[in-house]
């Protein structure tokens, strides 16, 4: 059943909300008593037109002007108290959420990433913990102040008068249908509105992205046409809105209109035929006025509490997802590594029955090079991530200098294995932190040192403020280039016994190209490397050519010793794709 | 201030009436509470006849109020007659003529009412009409605009700024101008009305209550700035936390490789903190605020009522009076808060408008001349006669000295290293940008002198991405020539090669394509944009790196359709390889803006140091070429 899903998601909220009861129980009964408070001035007017004004008992007066300054002074006293706990709950609340949240994120396994992708993230960690938190404090409070509000209005206009009350609560239907009848037509309008909307958007995306298009082809006048034909559109759905919501207005202002005339009117009656006093009716109107709102409000909230419900199933995706890479319990930390790897029966599989890796058997001796070739969707890539242990093996086991990958601490692990990937991510801080990432301490010799070998000090040099110059958004704009090489660097920096690297596919310039080869062979000196190669020079002075084919590993050897095999899948992969291309005229990545 | 008189006078002044109407029934509405007041008044004073009685015994009193419940209702008609016998001075109506008088009343409010919801719902409506009139007037001002803008614009804004400037910021505008054009008027009315209202009452009171009210308006003003400044502390924050979570997420594997997530926890945690703290900074302010406006409106109200009812019961007011002052007051406070946010958002509209201001005012530089030639047909014959270029006047040179003729049907490739000016050359010859100095000639004239339109008509270019537009296949190819046959679509298909692949898809040339072609490969992508190039059937075409995002097999295949369209035309030939460079009749040179070769590749390579260098890194680089790349079909 979808509720009890739902009571049972939400009780799975509650050890965030539980250190913050008590807090929330002051708050409350502050709030109690704020809409009880708030329910007083129309009594105290009514007692001073009835028994002062009109009683004549004018020695009250001042005792009355006591407490009308009194209930000002209190309430503001409470509402700032009240205030403060709500605010301090909820900010707090969101707080703990996204710090969970993050926590969590930090240990999931790429499985989730994967599975995920950035934005659905974010939409969790910030939208999502945001309606929770607005939902368990503002509007269950706002439930209280209504609740309270529609039952003591309700309860005062009968006692003062019950005809008239009665009379309200036939009117009040009358209130209802009109929010009703109209928020079907006016959420329909909005949203074809907003598609409208979102049509011009795209369109006038398209149009700017392709401006120099555009004028090529002399486009301009259409352009125009067509733009002012969508926003036209939008313009008449607009006035739909407009007319329904004005609608919908007229309609409140008919229905409370109609209401406080007529009771007016009938009140003024009562108090001439002597069944009310003045200040009875005068208290009356102002009860009447305060009856109808929460009725609506209250409705609100059933649609509010969905909204709830679904990022707080969405908060659960995150917080349950599971967490299958972790440290053992007696996890070691792994001793600082010479570089002996092995991969022993390695099966793997993403999802259940789709095999990515077929019992792979690989050993690499410290400082060797090697080169996965293979088609995409081989597993090379794969290959190297179970050695970063992104994922665990389904079956056999990766051993570094003899020790399970599984069985010694992550941290350790991870900070000996270098990683430079294809799309290589810079963070939006100064080239010196992007480099210093991996070794928050490292020295500036360190960093210059690193720096050469990937080749990229004279860039960074040539940069308005060297090392501290700002990259991404505030900063300069980087080539595929100039980012590779700097995440070489940043690798570099941590010294690793190990380095992956996944060369770029797409094509550079040819003095990038080269830049990052010279920066390589710096690089793979005395480590042990697995290199995901697209170039022939890499692959030629690779120790070991481990050539894969459908998650199995077809050959292995060195080049020349590999282009001996009389129809090898090498020399095949060499000959159509390598070997072509030096004959012909077809040039590829440079 | 004077973009401000310029906006009204372009985009309000059409509707100036619609204007002034809803600007009057703005004033109108705004006497509806005092109104309603009116009519309490008129019935307590007149109908109902309730007069202040004179001091009773203090006993009772203490006792009715002790047990109000219980005592009351007390029926004023046997307390009040007697007691208004001394000193009445109004002769008592009966209860026949109060009651025939409650009839009016009500006839009276029933009219007020429904007037005024009348009134109101026009308005609303009015408001919603200019409103988005206005913002439809001016995105379509500003997209023309952007229109007919030379290149450089856009090399100096990015897309998404424009966008917001369009959508967004207009949007903003309609919300905000109309309303507060309006609402000022609103509000102004309803504070000169409520403080007549309220001298004609009681003169003494209302000095008294008008003493309140700057108090109340201090109170604002002075949270007013502090919650400002923290609420946008606060989204900074805000923004910043997402900003990094954002880029972590996407770059969990540099994270994760580097085991920097302890760290990293330790930094959220912090941004965290940090907003937690403004969060409720902001949040407190906001009640500081709210509750320090209804603790003074509070006060003065009781005080002014308590005055008040010390001149009824000294006979100088009447209970009707007394009511409709304490309504009066009341409705004055709301319109104070409004006025002083006025400045705010009219300096917020004045930011917006002259941001619009500044698009609109944005210099047109490349326009048609009054005598521009069309050209019918083109034989395709370029030149350059001492073209120089740069973006702007404080700008470096990009292109120097430019000499150069190609003669109708020959290809030539422009070759030289990144920023050497390749691609700035072929905009000059698309007339996207204009040369800073020198001419240009197509044929025999000068490109200035022929329209625009008819220039781009004879020349195509091929982007180095491509660039798609959702709709269909047949739209897409159509892009550059509307009106274009079904005939003629299916024969640029054909030279692109891509016909065969088009009949394959269930809905043929109708098959849509996705945003940004997402659901085409690279190389159909790319065939698609020759189509689009091919259907105007143009004199010129201009290549732009076109092959460089194409993985090797693709790239061979295209090349031969390459060859293929290249036959008969005059084609330019951006690239930075030089196998490429070959294959064309001459190669062009540029190193930093200057021309330094030109001639057939052997020649280059015997003359031309820059294009040798070239030569020989690729030369080395060959044998890094792609090796083991993806196989794709096309």
């Amino acid at each position: 059943m979808a509720e009890e899903g739902n009571i049972r998601n939400l009780k799975k909220m509650l050890p965030f909300v539980k250190p913050y009861v008590p807090r929330l129980f002051g708050g409350f009964i502050i709030t109690v008593i704020l809409t009880v408070i708030g329910m007083t001035p129309p009594l105290i007017m009514k007692y001073i037109v009835d028994d002062i004004v009109v009683g004549g008992n004018w020695s009250m007066l001042e005792v009355l002007l006591m407490i009308s300054i009194s209930i000002p002074i209190l309430t503001a006293g409470m509402r700032v108290a009240n205030t403060f706990t709500i605010s301090y709950v909820s900010h707090r609340l969101i707080m703990d959420l996204r710090r969970t949240l993050y926590g969590r994120l930090l240990k999931l396994p790429m499985r989730f990433y994967d599975e995920m992708g950035t934005g659905k993230v974010m939409s969790r960690l910030m939208g999502d913990v945001a309606t929770v938190r607005s939902m368990v404090t503002m509007r269950v409070l706002r439930i209280v102040t209504d609740f309270i509000t529609f039952w003591v209005a309700t309860f005062m206009c009968l006692a003062l008068n019950w005809k008239m009350g009665l009379l309200l609560i036939v009117l009040l239907p009358l209130y209802m249908v009109n929010y009703f009848g109209w928020r079907g037509p006016i959420r329909e309008s909005v949203r074809a509105w907003r598609t409208k909307m979102d049509r011009v958007s795209t369109g006038l995306q398209e149009r700017l992205s392709g401006v120099a298009l555009v004028k090529a082809y002399g486009r301009e006048k259409k352009e125009n046409r067509a733009f002012t034909e969508e926003t036209h559109e939008s313009l008449d759905q607009a006035m739909v809105t407009a007319v329904y919501r004005a609608g919908y207005n007229s309609g409140v202002w008919a229905v409370s209109g109609l209401r406080n005339t007529v009771i007016f009117c009938l009140g003024c009656y009562f108090v001439i035929i002597g069944e009310m006093t003045y200040g009875a009716v005068m208290a009356f109107l102002s009860f009447a006025q305060r009856m109808f709102q929460p009725v609506l409000n209250i409705t609100q909230m059933a649609m509010q509490l969905q909204t709830m419900l679904v990022s707080v199933e969405r908060i659960l995706e995150v917080l349950e997802f599971p967490v299958d890479i972790a440290d053992k319990d007696h996890a070691q930390a792994l001793p600082p590594v010479k570089g002996h790897v092995k991969f022993e029966d390695i099966h793997f599989e993403y999802k259940a029955g789709e095999p990515v890796l077929k019992g792979v058997n690989l050993e690499v001796q410290p400082g060797q090079m090697v080169a996965l070739v293979g088609h995409t969707g081989c597993g090379k890539t794969t290959l190297t991530s179970l050695l970063m242990r992104y994922f665990d093996v389904n079956r056999g086991a990766i051993k570094i200098d003899g020790y399970d990958i599984r069985d010694v601490k992550l941290r350790s692990l991870r900070t000996q294995i270098g990683q430079v990937l294809q799309d290589s991510v810079m963070f939006n801080i100064s080239i010196r932190d992007n480099l210093r990432y991996g070794q928050p301490d490292a020295s500036d010799a360190a960093l210059i040192e690193a720096a050469r070998i990937a080749e990229i000090h004279e860039f960074i040099m040539r940069t308005p403020d060297g090392y501290d110059t700002l990259l991404g958004d505030e900063g300069i704009k980087l080539s595929v280039g100039e980012k590779q090489r700097l995440a070489i660097a940043r690798a570099v920096l941590t010294d690793p016994a190990i380095l992956i690297l996944d060369e770029a596919t797409s094509s550079l310039d040819s003095l990038s190209e080269a830049l990052i080869q010279k920066a390589m062979a710096n690089v793979l000196e005395g480590r042990t490397s697995f290199a995901i190669a697209h170039r022939l020079s890499t692959i030629v002075n690779a120790d070991i050519i481990v050539v894969m084919d459908q998650g199995e590993i077809v050959e292995t050897g060195n080049h020349q010793e590999l282009l001996e095999i009389p129809d090898g899948k090498y020399r095949q992969l060499y000959e159509q794709q390598f070997a072509g291309s030096v004959s012909e005229d077809i040039e590829t990545a440079d | 201030m004077d973009s401000m008189k310029r906006f009204i006078k372009l985009y309000i002044r059409p509707y100036w009436f619609r204007m002034v109407m809803v600007m009057l029934m703005a004033g109108v509405t705004s006497s509806y509470s005092f109104l309603l007041g009116f009519i309490s008044k008129l019935t307590i004073d007149e109908v109902l006849q309730i007069k202040p009685a004179a001091e009773v015994a203090s006993a009772a009193g203490m006792k009715s109020l002790i047990k109000e419940e219980s005592v009351r209702p007390r029926d004023p008609q046997n307390v009040l007659p007697h007691q208004w016998q001394d000193g009445n001075i109004q002769p008592e109506k009966s209860r026949t003529e109060k009651i025939q008088w409650l009839w009016w009343i009500f006839i009276l409010y029933l009219i007020v009412r429904s007037l005024f919801a009348t009134i109101n719902w026009f308005y609303n409506y009015n408001i919603s009409f200019v409103g988005q009139r206005i913002v439809f007037r001016i995105r379509l001002d500003l997209h023309q605009k952007i229109q007919k803008l030379q290149m450089t614009f856009f090399d100096r804004q990015q897309t998404g700024k424009i966008m917001s400037r369009i959508l967004d910021d207009v949007g903003l505008l309609q919300s905000e101008v109309t309303t507060t054009f309006v609402e000022t008027t609103r509000h102004v009315a309803r504070i000169i009305i409520g403080v007549v209202v309220l001298l004609s009452i009681d003169a003494k009171l209302a000095i008294l209550a008008l003493m309140a009210l700057p108090l109340y308006v201090l109170t604002y003003k002075g949270f007013q700035r502090a919650i400002a400044t923290t609420f946008s502390r606060y989204r900074e924050a805000y923004a910043d936390t997402y900003g990094i979570l954002e880029e972590r997420v996407k770059g969990i594997r540099v994270v994760l490789s580097f085991a920097r997530e302890k760290r990293e926890f330790r930094l959220f945690f912090k941004r965290l903190s940090g907003i937690f703290r403004l969060g409720l900074k902001s949040n407190m302010l906001s009640v500081g605020l709210s509750a320090t406006c209804a603790l003074v409106s509070g006060v003065a109200s009781a005080l002014i009522f308590y005055l008040g009812a010390l001149q009824v019961r000294g006979g100088e007011m009447t209970l009707g009076d007394l009511i409709y002052f304490n309504m009066s007051m009341g409705s004055l406070f709301q319109p104070l808060v409004a006025l002083t946010n006025v400045n705010a958002v009219i300096q917020q509209m004045v930011v917006v408008i002259s941001r619009v201001f500044e698009v609109l005012d944005e210099d047109v530089r490349i326009e048609d001349k009054a005598d521009a030639l069309s050209l019918k047909t083109v034989h395709g014959r370029v030149g350059f006669q001492d073209v120089s270029f740069r973006y702007n006047e404080s700008a470096d040179y990009v292109l120097r000295d430019l000499n150069f003729k190609i003669d109708p049907g020959t290809s030539v490739a422009v070759v030289g290293p990144s920023g050497a000016g390749k691609s700035t050359l072929v905009s000059l010859l698309m007339r996207l940008y204009e040369p800073t100095e020198g001419r240009v000639f197509l044929d025999d004239y000068n490109i200035q002198d022929v329209r625009i339109s008819s220039l781009r008509d004879h020349l195509s270019m091929v982007p180095q991405e491509p660039v798609l537009f959702s709709g269909t296949i047949v739209d897409n190819i159509r892009y550059g020539r509307e009106g274009t046959t079904a005939e003629q679509v299916m024969q640029a298909a054909k030279s692109a090669e891509l016909h065969d692949f088009i009949m394959t898809l269930p809905e043929k040339y109708e098959a849509r394509v996705e945003e940004r072609g997402s659901n085409l490969s690279g190389g159909q992508k790319q065939r698609l944009a020759f189509a689009m190039a091919l259907v105007t059937d143009p004199s010129i075409l201009i290549l732009d790196d076109t092959t460089s995002a194409l993985d090797a097999k693709t790239e061979a295949k295209i090349q031969v359709t390459l060859d293929r369209i290249m036959e008969g035309r005059t084609t330019l030939v951006i690239t930075h390889r030089i196998s490429t460079a070959m294959r064309a009749d001459r190669v062009l040179v540029l190193d930093n803006g200057r021309m330094v070769g030109w001639g057939k590749h052997d020649e280059l390579l015997e003359k031309c140091l820059v294009y040798r260098r070239l030569y020989d890194q690729q030369q080395k680089g060959d044998e890094d070429r792609e090796l083991f790349a993806e196989p794709v079909e096309l």
